[in-house]
């Protein structure tokens, strides 16, 4: 099991649905650098911000593993650190599956 | 070589006097021949200028007889000598157009944020499956695996983890645990509750808000002792 600190639930519970549906995955990179905004009912405001977050460290990581298989675990701090307070864990062998496949 | 594929019209013919012996044209109309010749140079190009001169290229007559009939009406503002005033006046309201700030035209300063303007995602909890942002919101259908249990959706997850005892209004020791012991007591499996009773994310979320008020205090249970003193059937 990998221990992953520093996450918010918002962020936890985006983690956790966007490595295990890739498709989804592939949507949130296809957005590329655009403005993600949540409009709604003001329920979860920080939506579009934690998504944005989420994104910028797929893409670390990916650039991260693009550029040697040394970094592998590095790549895997970028996605689990990706922000502040609370904490949580997830399945190793899953993320490396969900970041390196 | 020559290779001459579709009509052989009499610019064709010219065109072919003009090329190269080495070149291979492949064309299957006259079309086709005009935009060949306009992408040439000099002499090739004024191939086009005889082609419309030999075919009288003009606009069809009705469009031409509409024409003259709106320019033929001595009543026309554009014809007929105008006021100095309204000039005027017409003068200062186009140029106060042209200056308005959502002109971005005349603001070359305002298009980098016009166009940053336009690389936004907008998404909201009913998403179709066909927009972009389908999926980003919480309340979008895919079911998500956490410690081992399978949450219907990422809202059930997240209402889920926020199930915890409320902290009392002044942080007093006894106070904290009391308020966790009655909640121990009233809602011992509210994330489970919350996780089967409904595949439903705003189910989920009324569940999680209905529960709330029992959680630190015992009113469920006196509810459900009067309903058993009294044989009123339990209605919660």
């Amino acid at each position: 099991m990998l221990t992953c600190r520093n996450l918010g639930q918002l962020d936890t519970i985006l983690l956790v649905k966007f490595l295990q549906h890739s498709d989804l995955r592939r949507r949130l990179l296809d957005t590329g650098d655009a403005e993600l905004v949540y409009k709604s009912t003001t329920y979860h405001p920080k939506l579009g911000d934690a998504l944005k977050r989420l994104r910028r460290s797929f893409l670390a990581a990916n650039e991260a593993r693009l550029s040697s298989e040394v970094y592998q675990s590095q790549a895997i701090e970028i996605v689990t650190s990706c922000c502040e307070s609370a904490g949580s864990w997830y399945n190793e062998g899953d993320l490396i599956n969900a970041i390196f496949t | 070589m020559r290779l001459f594929n579709g009509c052989h019209s009499s610019t064709h013919q010219t065109l072919k006097h003009k090329a190269d012996s080495s070149d291979v044209i492949i064309s299957s109309g006259s079309a086709g021949n005009r935009e060949i010749s306009s992408y040439r140079t000099g002499i090739e190009a004024t191939h086009t200028s005889e082609f419309a001169a030999q075919h009288s290229l003009s606009p069809p007559a009705p469009y031409t007889s509409a024409l003259a009939a709106l320019y033929s009406n001595p009543t026309t503002p554009a014809l007929t000598p105008m006021r100095h005033s309204a000039t005027s006046a017409l003068r200062d309201c186009s140029a106060a157009m042209f200056k308005h700030p959502h002109n971005t035209a005349a603001h070359p300063e305002r298009w980098k944020a016009k166009t940053e303007a336009t690389f936004r995602v907008e998404f909201r909890d009913d998403c179709k499956n066909t927009d972009a942002a389908y999926g980003f919101s919480t309340y979008s259908p895919h079911p998500v695996l956490y410690h081992e249990k399978m949450y219907p959706t990422s809202e059930h997850l997240l209402q889920a983890l926020q199930v915890r005892a409320p902290e009392p209004l002044f942080s007093c020791p006894l106070m904290l645990i009391y308020y966790r012991k009655q909640f121990e007591r009233n809602a011992p499996d509210l994330a489970e509750h919350i996780r089967t009773c409904s595949d439903d994310p705003e189910m989920a979320v009324a569940e999680s808000g209905r529960h709330h008020k029992f959680r630190c205090f015992p009113k469920v249970d006196a509810v459900s002792s009067v309903a058993i003193m009294y044989n009123v059937p339990e209605q919660c």
